[in-house]
């Protein structure tokens, strides 16, 4: 047993990455066709940063959410941290393994989904490439039948799983990818995007049976995604990049309790009309005759705001609203919340 | 049941999935060695045996090499088309031996064309060519573990090849020209006794004889006693050989694994 698993083991730290980077070489073609032929003998290249510098730490048992932009790096993390891809600089340690350097004992250890991939034999049957995992994992046959038993019913298998995977609905077989995932039991999980192109019952269906993995087997569990709903139903912390760098880190609760006491007041005005700016308040214009006003009610008082919007104009509608973790996360996006 | 055997069985039932490939690949592979057959038939018209080689030597020949060559296939494509659609990503999560898995897929593909389009083909020809028997009963079994080391010959040779996928990413024009040198060195599509003099020589001295044409002579009793055992001697040292260049290209162009795709 190394000293770093030990290490581990006491401080149940069991995901440690530090100042982790990863560069592509991405070719680089001048325009045209004379340009082509140049590229030919001449190739020039262009090195683009996937991930620079990210560190973070996770404990056992956490459920921790990886949100970015397209192309913020938060699969390129994912790959490196399942021991798919060599980083090029920094360090990472999961459960006491190296991930890219040993790479068949660790993967034993971890389960991971990516959306976009399926690991199931395409032209078999689901149920033959469980079968396939069982032996390629070494599962006893107990823990087989007792884990295909338990998320068939979670996951509602049982009505294809005799199928051909080319014949499944993208709902069916991300329900049987994950299955796959997670037959030899891993304490850890990666979800990359498993709620991706999916409908409202199935993502629901997901979300409630990540959570139960998370409590009910203590499995650590890290999740990327683009649907801000599945980050507030199943994780509890979060952790924000963009371009290959960390923004924030910290609970789903506190970037909602520090963001979202913000509130939204929606008008919408009988014709166009000019509004002059108010301090404290953010003007955003939605079109037509709808405007938004941004205020924190701790400055500005709504029945004031609204008040004053009703005695100038001729008003059809009012509405008000909380800025939901969707609203945040784009603000963070787009660098109008500042994050210490 | 090991991992590699369910590699293997999960490869064989793939290929049963489509039941009207089967039998068109059973079709495809009587019609090339018919096809051969008949262009030598006109050749030899009408002699017994020229320089010495019988035309059910020649017959024996294209039985033999084409029919283990329709079996013998090696996807070269594997690892470009892993790389290309990103799906070495969920190979690599596995805690298995990639190579050994993808050699495992190979296997089963090779056992249900082996047993669908090979063997049937033999009784096909024996039916209506005429091959040549075994020199004797003593010449299966080097020919079987003769077979079996030219087998594991093309198999590094084509691990080589779907290795580069790592830097070059197409393997088109390798796995081509790798294609063509194999079926003309080998005695695939030219029985090498017929091959000119000076060239026999340069192919004694690199792999390609090792996998069909060996096979064929001692199948034909060409070869006994302690060239026999040197035949052996020669198809292991160059298995080792491009097995080793192949292993160390693999961990090279592992560091260089990217996932296209997401």
């Amino acid at each position: 047993m190394s000293r770093a698993y030990k290490e581990a083991f006491v401080d149940n730290t069991i995901i440690r990455v530090d100042r982790l980077r990863k560069t592509f070489k991405v070719s680089k073609r001048p325009r045209g066709f004379l340009g082509h032929v140049a590229n030919l003998f001449f190739p020039m290249y262009e090195t683009k940063t996937a991930v620079s510098g990210v560190s973070f730490e996770i404990k056992k048992g956490e459920s921790v959410g990886l949100i970015g932009a397209n192309g913020a790096g938060k699969s390129t993390a994912m790959k490196i941290l399942s021991g798919i891809l060599y980083p090029d600089s920094g360090s990472i340690e999961v459960a006491g393994f190296v991930p890219y350097r040993q790479r068949r004992e660790y993967v034993a250890n971890i389960g991971a989904v990516f959306g976009q991939k399926s690991q199931l034999s395409w032209d078999l049957p689901v149920i033959d490439s469980f079968d396939l995992l069982k032996h390629i994992y070494r599962v006893p046959d107990e823990t087989y039948h007792s884990n295909l038993a338990c998320f068939t019913e979670l996951l509602d298998l049982s009505s294809f799983i005799h199928q051909p995977v080319r014949q499944l609905s993208l709902g069916q077989r991300m329900r049987a990818d994950i299955t796959a995932a997670l037959l030899h039991s891993p304490q850890i999980v990666f979800f990359d995007e498993p709620t991706i192109g999916l409908d409202v019952v199935v993502k629901e269906r997901i979300r409630e049976f990540v959570c139960r993995l998370n409590r009910e087997r203590g499995v650590t569990i890290l999740f990327t995604t683009h649907d801000m709903q599945d980050i507030e139903r199943t994780c509890k912390r979060l952790i924000t990049i963009d371009q290959g760098a960390k923004l924030y880190d910290g609970t789903v609760d506190g970037i909602m309790d520090k963001y979202s006491r913000e509130r939204k007041l929606v008008v919408e005005f009988t014709d166009e009309c000019p509004i002059r700016a108010r301090p404290d308040v953010t003007l955003e214009d939605l079109g037509g005759c709808k405007k938004a006003f941004l205020y924190d009610p701790g400055k500005v008082s709504t029945k004031d705001l609204i008040a004053e919007i009703t005695a100038a104009h001729d008003v059809r509608d009012i509405t008000v609203e909380r800025a939901g973790i969707d609203s945040i996360v784009r603000r963070i996006y787009e660098g109008t919340i500042a994050l210490s | 049941m090991n991992a590699f055997l369910a590699h293997l069985r999960t490869a064989f039932r793939s290929n049963s999935a489509y039941r009207s490939d089967t039998v068109l690949g059973l079709l495809s592979t009587c019609l090339q060695v018919f096809i051969s057959c008949a262009i030598w038939r006109m050749l030899y018209g009408g002699n017994r045996s020229i320089a010495g080689v019988s035309f059910s030597m020649v017959a024996t020949n294209f039985v033999l090499a084409q029919g283990l060559g329709s079996a013998f296939v090696f996807n070269d494509f594997a690892v470009q088309r892993k790389l290309s659609d990103g799906s070495i990503a969920t190979d690599m999560l596995r805690p298995v031996s990639f190579r050994l898995s993808l050699l495992a897929t190979n296997l089963g593909n090779i056992i249900f064309a082996l047993l669908t389009r090979f063997a049937p083909m033999v009784v096909i020809a024996c039916l209506f060519i005429g091959i040549v028997p075994p020199a004797s009963t003593g010449a299966i079994l080097p020919f079987f573990l003769s077979a079996v080391l030219g087998f594991a010959v093309l198999w590094s040779i084509s691990t080589v090849v779907q290795m580069t996928a790592f830097w070059i990413v197409n393997v088109w024009s390798v796995s081509t020209i790798k294609n063509v040198v194999v079926n003309v060195l080998s005695g695939a599509f030219l029985p090498l006794w017929f091959l000119p003099k000076g060239l026999t020589q340069v192919v004694r001295y690199t792999p390609f004889d090792c996998i069909y044409f060996i096979p064929i002579r001692i199948y034909l009793g060409e070869t006994s006693g302690v060239e026999l055992f040197h035949s052996w001697v020669k198809q292991l040292v160059w298995f080792i050989a491009i097995h080793s260049l192949a292993t160390f290209l693999w961990h090279r162009g592992r560091t260089r694994v990217f996932i296209q795709g997401g």
